[in-house]
């Protein structure tokens, strides 16, 4: 069920009246839960059972890691664990990429090989719930976190509908204390009775509201030129490319921050508070910092469960440089079976490296206060925005050669102002959107915590910025929901 | 909470009043189209000849097959009522305003899409589908205008005084199929290739006897027979990249359902389906440009209805 349809908005209002109205606790919880599974049955129909089969048997593996003293048997039980998961994330993502390389590969070498693809439907959200499942046996393993107390309660977390399809990526440290009621500070044996908050129904609307927004009116208006633009940019002078780079940039954002939003507004409404995803990306100083305020819960899941233990930055310079790499490949191929998500990857990856190599080599540049001044920020700013733009080139132009044609005419300036003064006239209202968009990014950096303000304002000031977010969206929207684009990670 | 959600509610009324309001008084839609079309007063002196379909139709020229028919009979008046992503299922909803028209012909053109139903790719679903279900039933209500974002701009752009994208730019007597210029150019034959790739695995057809455009189109045709309207069905061209992608199984069931039209309707049955299928005539791999090289396509249609009319 997408977010941004009139089915999601039915769905919620049902689950929001029936959690007001009945006051039961266990019904309360029962129904959260029979609701989320009901929502992703809604668009995933039979591959309900994968998560269901994940749920069951890192509910049980959790418990058996815990219950277990011996150090090797707790191993054993995690290593079944991921295996579980990952084959399952493996085999439906990536089945058909590695037998797309083999046949190359066997091909190159002569060997005749033709595997049939199998042409497997990409379970929706599998990547999000695989590694929301995967912290939670290994924070058992490493003592962490106690195991869930019922199959439910593991099941309510998993499958909690507003983050289950595309995060943010909760860690079970986070949200299953919330399942239940507080005593001094720590979680209780009592479920929690679900009440709205005023506070929390506000705070939430006003998220859900600015991330319809963000997806519905910017992203999918952006779109438009985004196509144009990649669709087939061979030809295209660089100024165009310059600018579909960005405006991609603008769209992933405006539409993952803006599911992101929703997702946590939702949550929000409900009770729950879910992990920050997003913070103004776009204002990062440095690749490190970029990957601070980007996708963070997948950025810190990366870091905690796969870039510590390979040795994090413990070990060797070079072994550093080299995790990062690692790590940022891994996060590439996260996002799709697709060598573009990989170059995007290994891109990311290096510019880690090469900024943890120059702060190495130069620590003059470690907290200078020329880099800490107002000049210095914009410069590291541009610089840092440079390379990331430039890195949206491979995760959007999925062609080989269009790609590497985009990307040396991003490099290589090459000018023409006519054809891009063509473009921008062709796609004047998505160019309008971009700075419009721009200037309220750079608002909402100056001025921190801009949603939370706007839902302390008096209902009736609240009420003239809702109903302009309504109106924006209706009179902008072109009759077709469009897919978010992490749907289909 | 009470008046935070009452504030929510409100917030909604007024909004989508604003919406409907200003989007009524600016629309240009389909529906305004159509009904200011079908409210116009016709020349009854003229024969009308009405060609109905999807955009494979839309790709005809009224004005050159009229003038070719009227070359030797001048009564002739041809409108181009295609639609572009019609379907006979679409198509039954205008039947009172088009045997109001009470046109000596129709013409009517088939594809596979008109009788393809929506698929997810790989997605045979084994349990039921709450989805599809909950999505008819919302169809039913549905009383929001189809492309907002297209009327607003085009009254933003009409307030500032740029051209607006609308009806005016149709071809003469198309009234529902807007004209584009990029369709005067031809694809080259690399590029349909690339749209083949794209469009793989996009058609499904259903059985004749589950198929809903086809009981519709047999209940239109049933309506145009009780009212002696002389009815000719042809099956649209298509490019042998398109052909080329089908799967056997829906090529039988749409050859099927040809078949069934021919055996039990008082039709004229012609098919263009190979006629151009390698010529260098396509702007996208169904659709046959408006440029002079597919005057070749109006000419066959032309030749087609000159056929039943002299019979």
């Amino acid at each position: 069920m997408l977010f941004n349809t009139i089915q999601f908005l039915i769905f919620f209002i049902s689950v929001f009246s029936i959690i007001t109205v009945v006051k039961y606790r266990k019904f309360q919880h029962l129904f959260l839960l029979a609701a989320s599974l009901f929502f992703f049955y809604y668009s995933s129909n039979y591959l309900i059972v994968l998560l269901i089969y994940s749920t069951v048997l890192d509910f049980y593996l959790g418990q058996a890691i815990w219950n277990t003293e011996n150090i090797s048997r707790k191993k054993i039980l995690l290593i079944i664990s991921l295996a579980g998961n990952l084959g399952l994330l493996g085999f439906f993502k990536y089945a058909d990429f590695a037998i797309l390389q083999f046949n190359f590969l066997g091909n190159q070498l002569n060997l005749g090989t033709d595997i049939p693809f199998l042409n497997l439907a990409l379970p929706i959200g599998i990547s999000f719930y695989t590694f929301q499942t995967i912290s939670y046996t290994v924070d058992i393993y490493r003592g962490k976190l106690e195991p869930c107390k019922t199959l439910r309660e593991f099941a309510l977390f998993v499958s909690f509908f507003p983050q289950l399809v595309a995060g943010p990526i909760v860690r079970a440290s986070v949200f299953l204390p919330q399942l239940r009621e507080k005593i001094a500070n720590s979680a209780g044996n009592r479920l929690k009775l679900i009440t709205i908050e005023n506070s929390n129904l506000k705070l939430g609307v006003t998220l859900m509201a600015f991330g319809f927004l963000k997806k519905m009116f910017f992203a999918d208006n952006i779109a438009p030129l985004v196509d144009n633009i990649f669709n087939n940019p061979v030809g295209m002078e660089s100024l165009t490319i310059i600018l579909g780079a960005v405006a991609f940039g603008i769209q992933i954002y405006g539409d993952f921050s803006g599911y992101s939003d929703i997702a946590i507004g939702a949550a929000l409404i409900l009770g729950f508070k879910l992990p920050l995803n997003f913070n103004k990306p776009y204002f990062a100083t440095s690749p490190s910092d970029f990957w601070r305020r980007w996708h963070i819960s997948l950025s810190s899941w990366l870091r905690d469960y796969l870039y510590i233990p390979l040795g994090g930055n413990k070990k060797s310079k070079g072994h550093t440089y080299f995790n990062l790499m690692t790590v940022m490949f891994l996060g590439g191929l996260w996002h799709g079976a697709s060598w573009n998500f990989v170059i995007w990857g290994i891109l990311h990856g290096a510019y880690l490296a090469i900024h943890k190599l120059i702060l190495d080599r130069f620590p003059i540049f470690k907290n200078n206060s020329f880099l800490n001044s107002k000049i210095g920020k914009i410069i590291s700013i541009s610089i840092t925005q440079y390379f990331v733009f430039l890195a949206w080139i491979p995760f959007r132009v999925h062609d080989f050669d269009q790609m590497i044609y985009s990307m040396h005419k991003f490099i290589f300036l090459d000018i023409q102002f006519s054809q891009f003064l063509d473009i921008v006239s062709a796609n004047r209202f998505s160019v309008i959107l971009i700075i419009l968009f721009l200037l309220l990014h750079f608002i909402s950096y100056r001025k921190t915590d801009i949603i939370n303000k706007i839902s302390k304002l008096e209902l009736k000031y609240w009420m003239i910025i809702l109903t302009t977010i309504i109106l924006a969206i209706l009179f902008f929207f072109d009759g077709n929901p469009e897919d978010f684009i992490y749907f289909k990670f | 909470m009470k008046k935070i959600t009452l504030t929510i509610f409100l917030s909604f009324v007024i909004a989508l009043t604003i919406f409907i309001y200003l989007q009524n008084i600016f629309d240009d839609t389909q529906f305004v189209r159509e009904k200011e079309f079908f409210s116009r007063n016709f020349d009854e002196t003229n024969s009308k000849i009405l060609l109905l379909g999807s955009s494979h139709v839309g790709m005809l020229n009224a004005k050159n097959i009229e003038s070719t028919i009227n070359e030797n009979h001048s009564k002739y008046i041809v409108f181009n009522l295609a639609r572009a992503g019609d379907t006979p299922e679409k198509r039954i909803q205008q039947a009172t305003e088009l045997l109001k028209l009470n046109p000596s012909v129709v013409v009517y053109g088939i594809g596979y899409r008109d009788f393809s139903t929506d698929i997810v790719l790989n997605n045979e679903n084994i349990f039921p589908e709450p989805d599809k279900t909950f999505v008819d039933i919302l169809e039913k209500f549905d009383f929001l205008p189809d492309n907002p974002k297209f009327t607003t701009l085009n009254a933003i752009r009409s307030a500032f005084g740029i051209g607006i994208i609308n009806s005016s730019s149709n071809l003469p007597d198309t009234p529902f199929f807007p004209y584009d210029s990029s369709y005067d150019t031809v694809t080259p034959i690399n590029e349909l290739e690339k749209q083949f790739i794209s469009e793989k695995n996009q058609i499904k057809i259903q059985n004749l006897n589950l198929n809903h455009n086809v009981h519709s189109l047999k209940k239109l045709l049933d309506q145009f027979e009780d009212k002696n309207i002389k009815i000719i069905i042809f099956v649209t061209p298509h490019s042998l990249h398109y052909l080329n992608n089908l799967s056997d199984s829906d090529k039988q069931e749409f050859e099927n359902i040809v078949n069934e039209l021919k055996l039990n309707h008082n039709i004229s049955l012609n098919n263009l389906l190979l006629n151009y299928s390698k010529s260098e005539i396509w702007v996208s791999t169904n659709h046959i440009t408006h440029g002079d090289i597919g005057r070749i396509y109006d000419e066959d249609i032309s030749k087609m209805i000159l056929k039943e009319i002299e019979q």
